[in-house]
């Protein structure tokens, strides 16, 4: 009773109190009383990466390789898989709303801490400061950079949405998206450090990584099938990539690993992310917080790795097929051969599965194509996966180096020998025949690049700068004819996702449509 | 002129046949027409169009009052048909009593009890029937008026004559009744003699002319003055005049912070009296004001004792804020916040069922009035909060007098209100096959289970929930004392206790209440308080959700047993089908209670300077603490707490404060002894403050301690916890002027500002005010004489409200721990932005016209009033979908849009018939509210959005539409055979388009069904609301009867999605079972049976919408007075037996159409997710008074 008497006080006094109408924060952080200190503001930024890896956790995957020409799915044909893989693609694919709403609740943590430090309403050391806000800006043009590849057009946000007003905002064009992912990079490269000291820093936006970035914005900009760029986009591209290469200002010596394996091998899932073959990664652990659901959807419907069995993605066949016999790729790429264990009234009989072009279903290998093994983790208990994500690697900045180069005028010793670097890895010979023209170049890079970073996300990118030879190998995919099938036609488990209509890849369809949502609610983009 | 011909009608009424009232009523009309015309034409021209529209419904009263005159009879002339055989004298007597209005009188030991009587008479009179009783009995008679006195003979041998006698003492009595105001004759007055039903009527100059008994009393009546007894004395003329009865126009309303009389109230304002509510036998008030209240729709949310409701006045203004009205309960405002009053909540996976009733705490039987503030001149005063309505709630006082005690007691038993018709379990064996059958799947394989299971007999499910009668009892007592001290200290106290098991096995709810009113007077000074303290405690069961044990019933195989070979209960049904919930499982594993203490009251001291100004402070509070325990055992199943880690246990408390300071100063006083003027100003500040936390854990090594043992869980990562802390303050000023100009002018003004700590700088202070204009019409001098009227106001109000209700720090970003990220192995905690804040939000404002009309005739016994208003609600408080560019998850709150309520009211009221013995009332009221999205972010995008955040895309919000109509698909039939599949041009791209399914209506008609093609499948806001109340009293019984219901709503069933679909692995409904499409039922009403046959992708279509339009016979009651004086020490005893929802007519398939599983929330209203049934109850109680 003694409260309450206390209370009835406190109002009477309170009242009289001029503050008595203001809202307190309680067991609530608010802009009012977060952040206070540099460890607080560093959640904020840490938030970024976590929106970051949301956004990659497993639509990505499917929005930048199911277009291309070397992946497919099981899916039928009005999934949304399928339809992103037959190219049936409008903004009634949900992928298509979920990817571009994670990814902008990314860029909207990323302003937040950009605003915070740029307010200085934070007392930090401001050298602290600038290296947060760089991550944060880093981490930003990285989503930038996959919302103009993806989108094009779209809103430009770089300060923090405050009023009803703010959210109005309209579509920017490619170009001006280009700036500000650039400047973004440009401001963030000489705050950032080479490298970090200590494990709980491991996976943080390097300088290295603002380069590598910067150098493959520039080419994919100067190769934007929208025709944004100009030639002067692969000088910068070259300037940057080099900078990776030669580890200028004392700038990290990255290096190609010795063995493919390293970086894909099952057993290296691990070991991999301290490679120092790898510049950009997103830090994955199968953790409650932080896992990635691509296990599932890679792993063979017959393998017993654990976690889910989905199988959602295949290898096209020709793709798998481009490969030479002898590339170390091919086995580390692919999951061709499946170990199963199965109960039969004689007991557990070990079954292996061999994919076999000629015959898919002839050994009970229940897909039409081989499936992937990037990203597969042999340990998972569920769906997810704790192998990183690996944005940029050495050998991608080799071969974007050699692509910038060529780009600006044809093969040069110089770049011939950056490819040759990333087959030798994969115990191949030097190209032969050795590239002579632009364009034979062009291609054998093309190739290069898709037998390398096969599944890394790449597919749809590098198809935006190639795009001639992009579009000629996706409208030739269906045609290729599958081997009869054999075997109980129960079992089939072939893919359906065979496009109704031929496939026309235009440069202005390379993109896929604003979502249907966001035009609803946004009044600033016309339907 | 109109008299007369009454008396004609009554006439026919009595029974005297059509073609007499027809003759009689041409020759009234003749005569009227010869003699009376100059007075007809008078009266017709004095009378205004609506003084004629007076007089019919007069007309109709009078017709019911007439009484058929009769004077004193001899007995030789009052003929008798009679049949006695073997009868005592006695026995003659009383049935001549009873035939006759004659009275006997005579001493028992005179009668001579073996004398046996035979007679038979048809047309014989009174005296030969005595003439033979007294020729055998020896006794004589003698008539004096209505008297027979019976004496002996006194000399038996005498052969003394034996002789009736009859005297009849009468007296013509003539005289004229005048009215007090004008002088004038009255017609139509009842002039009846006291104690008989000889009587008669004045005719149109106040005349009348009646024989009477000597020393006769005469009793005048008319409707609109008082009625006045008079003895006649030696008089033979005796001229009245009679007063107009004003009395009701004094009554106090009350009013926000005071009160008014009635004749100056200019707002629209209902109210409902203590005896309504302790009518139907009920754990809430609001359950009692149901359907009495026009403009006020009250809907259950939970049937369950202590169970939710739901209250919207004048339709939803709100989107997504609050809806609900604010409550004042003696001064204490209180917004009714059902989700804050049963703490707990869906983490940790468990189910916690639908929300209790925040003012179940109060004790029904404490309470005085309720008073409704419906337009903006009432509710402005109430400003920030007061835009939903306001619900006043006055408790009882003690009066001036002797102490007066009561006690009230009533017991009940309940059953269900309904039961569905499922299959059995051979049906459902049979509905099982043809879906496999039909889709072409082995049924064989399963042949032998369906066997075996058949042979167990199965189990009823739906039988299994339901408590017998006498488990499911509802009992009430009440103790209380009022009255007043010697030295002025007025009181009441009371102490109750209520007791309802639910009609679900393992459900209640208990009340234990005191209360402490005092007040006490001396020189200028005044105090007191209300007080009142309660615990409830109510054992709830997991209803409302498709896991809910209602919807569960839908989910269970009838063939399956209650236990399996093992003794468990089944997850797996036929065909290997997951069964999410068994009911009986989560009946016999569920713990699930909640105790809530409650101090609510307040103390006040008033001081009077000099006669007219007084300055009052009072101080209220209320102070709930609420802990809720929930433990389900292992048995209860994969989604509750039969997992890897068994049993399920949560334990949440909380606790609010709210503590407000109201300081007024009053000041009233008459100028030029006419005019009336009335100042208050007040001062208010409140506080709420509250906290709450939740741990929920699982894994425990037994489940015999539940819930008590929470910290031996073993949850994979600890228990979880959550924890709030919340606080908001409100701080105002308040003033209102009233002036009456002559009694006939009123004019109100209220104005109120209204700082809050929920919006910030500028935005802070909301100011609300109000405009009222009165106009007593009924003093106007050309309304004169018009004695019939005691009361014709016409009302007019104009204000703006405003609603304030959104969670706090909805003005700041707000920022959210998250579950963090991870750097090199190394987990780090992350922070996430998570809202947009809006700093410039401010108040919902709602503007309202009303215009209404008042009137009282007939001395209160006619009452009549209409409101229209038209509401318009904009800068609503609207959780907004913003772009995903934006980069938030969260929906921020704008103030966006605007809602628009337009309606009438009606309420029509009256003694219908008064009598001595036999009185007759009635009152009905009738609303219509029609609800419209003005405007909404001008695309009707936001609706289904808003709406799924409870996974439930059925609700829509539009422009154009009325908040959260249903949206969905329109089935169109059936396809009867193939040519008709393959000749529909239309493409299917979402449903099985093939012969026995449904056709899907193609609304964009473009021959293919798609999202394109949902349209509005219905409209939970009903047409009109309406109620009916009548009683009957005859002597000292009563009858009362109340009729209340909707009309015109829809209802989403979403049970119905199962026990209408075509699935084997469901339940379904007899009809539905009966009338299924199959190659020989073509024409059916529902498609065949069949396996996997998908949902239309997540969306509703019409099959689950109903409408829910019902009538229901909410209580009627039957009581009997004792009569005074019966016993020595009791001043009152009254008993009575009471029925609640006997009978209910609907089309309505679920378990009630009175259904709101959302309750508060506003878009998804008429949403039935498996709610608790509703109950019957037969009820028997007594007051007792001493």
């Amino acid at each position: 009773m003694k409260n309450i008497f206390l209370i009835f006080i406190i109002v009477l006094v309170a009242t009289a109190c001029s503050n008595f109408l203001e809202e307190e924060a309680i067991s609530t952080y608010t802009t009012d009383n977060f952040p206070t200190n540099v460890q607080e503001a560093e959640a904020l930024l840490n938030q970024v990466y976590s929106d970051t890896r949301e956004a990659y956790a497993d639509r990505w995957l499917f929005l930048a390789t199911l277009p291309s020409e070397m992946v497919t799915t099981r899916r039928d044909g009005s999934d949304r898989r399928a339809r992103l893989d037959n190219w049936e693609i409008d903004n009634t694919v949900d992928y298509i709303e979920d990817y571009w709403e994670d990814t902008y609740v990314s860029i909207g943590q990323a302003n937040a801490v950009i605003n915070f430090f740029k307010t200085g309403d934070v007392q930090v050391d401001e050298a602290i400061a600038q290296r947060l806000t760089a991550e944060a800006k880093v981490l930003r043009a990285n989503a930038y950079f996959n919302i103009v590849t993806f989108y094009g057009e779209a809103p430009l946000n770089l300060k923090p949405i405050e009023t009803l007003e703010d959210t109005e905002t309209p579509l920017s064009s490619i170009g001006e998206i280009y700036d500000a992912i650039i400047q973004d990079l440009l401001d963030a490269e000489p705050d950032l450090p080479h490298e970090y000291m200590g494990d709980a820093n491991k996976g943080r936006m390097t300088r290295g990584a603002a380069r590598a970035l910067l150098g493959k914005v520039y080419l994919q900009k100067g190769a934007d099938p929208a025709e944004v760029g100009s030639p002067q986009d692969f000088v910068e591209a070259e300037k940057w990539l080099r900078e990776v290469v030669n580890a200028e200002d004392g700038g990290k010596n990255y290096i190609l690993e010795d063995e493919f394996e390293n970086l894909f091998g099952l057993q290296n899932l691990e070991s991999a992310k301290d490679s120092d073959e790898i510049i950009m990664q997103l830090w994955i652990d199968a953790d409650d917080c932080c896992d990635l659901r691509f296990h599932a959807h890679m792993v063979n419907r017959d393998s017993d790795f654990g976690g889910g069995q989905w199988g959602n993605f295949a290898a096209e066949v020709p793709f798998y097929l481009s490969y030479e016999d002898d590339d170390d790729r091919l086995q580390v790429t692919f999951l061709d051969s499946i170990y199963v264990e199965r109960e039969t009234d004689e007991g557990v009989v070990v079954d292996t599965f061999i994919y076999n072009p000629d015959n898919p279903l002839g050994d009970g290998y229940q897909h039409d194509g081989p499936t992937f093994q990037k990203y597969v983790d042999i340990n998972s208990p569920d769906n997810s996966t704790s192998a990183n994500v690996f944005l940029i690697r050495y050998a991608d900045v080799l071969l974007s180096l050699a692509e910038a180069i060529n780009r600006q005028g044809g093969p040069t010793a110089e770049a011939i020998d950056l490819v040759n670097q990333v087959r030798n890895r994969a115990d191949l010979a030097d190209m032969d025949p050795e590239p002579t023209t632009q364009a034979e170049f062009t291609e054998d890079i093309f190739n290069e690049r898709r037998w390398e970073l096969a599944f890394e996300g790449h597919g749809l990118r590098d198809g935006h700068r190639f795009f001639d030879l992009f579009e000629q190998r996706v409208e030739a995919h269906p045609n290729y004819e599958l081997p009869p099938l054999i075997g109980d036609p129960d079992e089939q488990r072939v893919f359906d996702a065979v496009p109704e209509v031929p496939i026309d890849v235009t440069k202005e369809n390379i993109r896929f449509p604003v979502p249907q949502r966001e035009i609803d609610t946004n009044p600033a983009i016309d339907g | 002129m109109y008299y007369p011909i009454i008396e004609c009608l009554s006439g026919f009424v009595w029974g005297n046949g059509i073609l007499v009232s027809i003759k009689c009523l041409i020759n009234k009309l003749y005569k009227i027409m010869k003699k009376q015309l100059t007075n007809v034409l008078i009266m017709v021209s004095k009378f205004t169009l609506f003084g004629i529209i007076v007089q019919m419904l007069c007309l109709q009263l009078v017709l019911a009052v007439e009484i058929n005159a009769q004077q004193v009879k001899s007995i030789k002339e009052t003929s008798l048909k009679i049949d006695l055989y073997e009868a005592t004298i006695q026995e003659v007597f009383d049935q001549i009593e009873s035939a006759t209005n004659f009275n006997f009188n005579y001493h028992k030991a005179d009668l001579n009890h073996n004398l046996k009587i035979n007679y038979k008479s048809k047309k014989k009179t009174v005296a030969d029937l005595l003439l033979h009783i007294s020729r055998q009995s020896g006794l004589k008679f003698k008539q004096v008026n209505n008297i027979i006195n019976v004496n002996m003979i006194s000399d038996l041998n005498s052969k003394e004559t034996i002789e009736l006698e009859v005297i009849i003492q009468t007296r013509t009595v003539t005289g004229k009744v005048t009215s007090f105001e004008d002088d004038e004759g009255i017609p139509g007055v009842n002039v009846v003699e006291k104690g008989t039903s000889n009587g008669t009527v004045t005719n149109i100059n106040g005349n009348y002319s009646l024989e009477v008994s000597e020393g006769a009393t005469l009793v005048f009546s008319s409707v609109g003055y008082t009625t006045e007894e008079v003895n006649i004395g030696n008089r033979s003329t005796v001229d009245l005049v009679m007063n107009q009865d004003i009395q009701q126009l004094q009554e106090l309303v009350v009013v926000g912070y005071g009160t008014q009389k009635r004749k100056d109230v200019t707002g629209a304002i209902s109210s409902v009296s203590a005896k309504e509510i302790e009518s139907v036998p009920s754990n809430t008030f609001e359950q009692a004001i149901q359907g009495r209240l026009p403009g006020v729709q009250v809907t259950q949310s939970n049937p369950a004792p202590g169970g939710g409701l739901s209250i919207r006045i004048r339709g939803n203004n709100s989107i997504t804020g609050n809806s609900e009205p604010l409550f004042v309960i003696d001064g204490v405002p209180i917004i009714s916040n059902n989700a804050a009053a049963t703490p707990g909540g869906a983490g940790g996976g468990g189910f916690n069922g639908a929300n209790q009733n925040a003012l179940a705490t109060l004790n029904p039987g404490d309470i005085a009035s309720i008073e409704v503030l419906k337009d903006a001149s009432a509710t402005a005063i109430y400003g920030s909060r007061g835009a939903n309505g306001v619900v006043i709630i006055t408790t009882k006082s003690g009066e001036a007098g002797k102490p007066q005690l009561n006690f009230d007691a009533y017991f009940g038993v309940q059953t269900p209100n309904k039961k569905l018709d499922l299959l059995g379990p051979e049906n459902f064996a049979t509905k099982f096959r043809e879906a496999y059958e039909n889709a072409e799947l082995p049924v064989a394989e399963t042949e032998n289970r369906i066997q075996e299971l058949l042979n167990t007999g199965g189990f009823d499910y739906q039988e299994d929930l339901f408590a017998s009668p006498m488990e499911a009892s509802i009992q009430n007592y009440q103790l209380s004392a009022s009255g007043a001290s010697a030295d002025g200290i007025n009181y009441f106290v009371s102490a109750a206790y209520f007791s309802q098991d639910g009609v679900i096995k393992e459900t209640g709810f208990d009340r234990y209440s005191v209360r402490l009113n005092l007040d006490k007077s001396f020189n200028n000074f005044r105090f007191g308080t209300n007080l009142t303290f309660s615990r409830t405690d109510s054992r709830i069961m997991p209803t409302d959700g498709i896991q809910g044990i209602v919807s569960a019933v839908a989910d269970m195989d009838p063939v399956l047993p209650l236990r399996d070979e093992n003794g468990d209960f089944y997850y797996e049904g036929l065909g290997n089908f997951e069964i999410n919930s068994n009911p009986a499982a989560l009946l016999r594993g569920t713990t699930n209670n909640l105790a809530t203490n409650r101090l609510l009251g307040s103390i006040f001291a008033e001081y009077e300077f000099f006669e007219g100004l007084t300055f009052r402070s009072t101080l209220g509070a209320d102070l709930a603490n609420r802990s809720r325990t929930i433990y389900y055992d292992r048995t209860t199943g994969p989604r509750f707490g039969g997992t890897d880690e068994p049993g399920l246990a949560q334990q949440a408390r909380n606790n609010s404060n709210q503590v407000v300071s109201t300081n007024t100063l009053n000041y009233q006083t008459r100028i030029a002894d006419r005019d009336e003027l009335s100042l208050t100003g007040v001062f208010e500040a409140q506080l709420l403050e509250g906290d709450g936390f939740s741990v929920v854990n699982r894994g425990f090594p037994s489940d015999v301690l539940g819930a008590d043992v929470i910290g031996s869980g073993q949850r994979d990562g600890g228990p979880a916890v959550g924890y709030g802390r919340g606080k908001s303050q409100l701080v105002s000023w308040v003033g209102r002027a009233f002036y009456s100009f002559n009694d006939r002018y009123l004019i109100t003004a209220t104005f109120r500002a209204d700082g809050s700590s929920k919006f910030r700088g500028d935005n802070k202070w909301g100011y609300f005010p109000s405009l009222a204009l009165g106009w007593r019409l009924s003093e106007e001098s050309f309304f004169a004489g018009i004695e019939q009227i005691d009361e014709l106001k016409l009302r007019a109000s104009y204000g703006i409200t405003g609603n304030q209700e959104i969670p706090a720090l909805r003005t700041v970003q707000n920022l959210q721990p998250q579950s963090g990220t991870i750097f090199g192995g190394v987990r780090i905690p992350t922070v996430s932005v998570a809202s947009l804040g809006n700093p410039y939000l401010k108040w919902e404002t709602t503007e309202q016209i009303n215009v209404g009309l008042s009137s009282s005739f007939f001395a209160n016994r006619l009452n009549f009033t209409f409101d229209y208003y038209v509401k318009n609600t904009t800068d609503l408080l609207l959780d907004v979908n913003i772009p995903f560019s934006a980069g938030f998850d969260d929906r921020p709150t704008f103030n966006f849009g605007e809602v628009k309520n337009t309606g009438f009211e009606v309420a029509l009221g009256g003694e219908i018939i008064q009598s001595a013995d036999f009185s007759w009332t009635a009152d009905v009221n009738f609303s219509r509210n029609v609800n419209e999205v003005v405007n909404i972010f001008g695309e009707n995008v936001l609706g289904r959005d808003i709406a799924s955040d409870n996974n439930l895309p059925g609700n829509y919000v539009a422009e154009g539409l009325p908040v959260g109509v249903f949206y969905g698909y329109q089935t169109d039939g059936i396809y009867n055979d193939q040519a008709e599949v393959d000749n529909d041009p239309v493409t299917n791209e979402i449903y099985l388009q093939e012969v026995g399914e449904y056709k899907i209506a193609d609304i964009s008609n473009d021959n293919v069904i798609n999202a394109e093609d949902r349209t509005v499948i219905g409209d939970p806001n009903p047409d009109f609301i309406y109620g009916l109340n009548t009683s009957l009293t005859y002597k000292n019984f009563n009858l009362d009867l109340f009729f209340q219901g909707t009309q015109g709503n829809e209802i989403l069933w979403n049970d119905a999605r199962k026990l209408y679909g075509p699935w084997p692995e469901f339940n379904g409904l007899q009809a539905r079972f009966d009338d299924r499409w199959t190659p020989q039922n073509t024409d059916a009403a529902y498609p065949k049976y069949n396996v996997g046959a998908t949902e239309l992708q997540g969306f509703y279509d019409d099959r689950i919408i109903f409408d829910g339009s019902y009538f229901r016979l909410r209580n009627v009651t039957l009581g009997y007075n004792l009569p005074a004086q019966t016993v020595n020490f009791l001043s009152n005893l009254r008993i009575y037996a009471s029925a609640t929802n006997i009978f209910t007519l609907t089309d309505y398939p679920g378990y009630n159409p009175d259904v709101n599983s959302f309750g508060q929330n506003a878009i998804n209203s008429g949403i039935d997710l498996g709610a608790y049934p509703l109950s019957k109850t037969y009820t028997i109680g007594f007051n007792a008074s001493f």
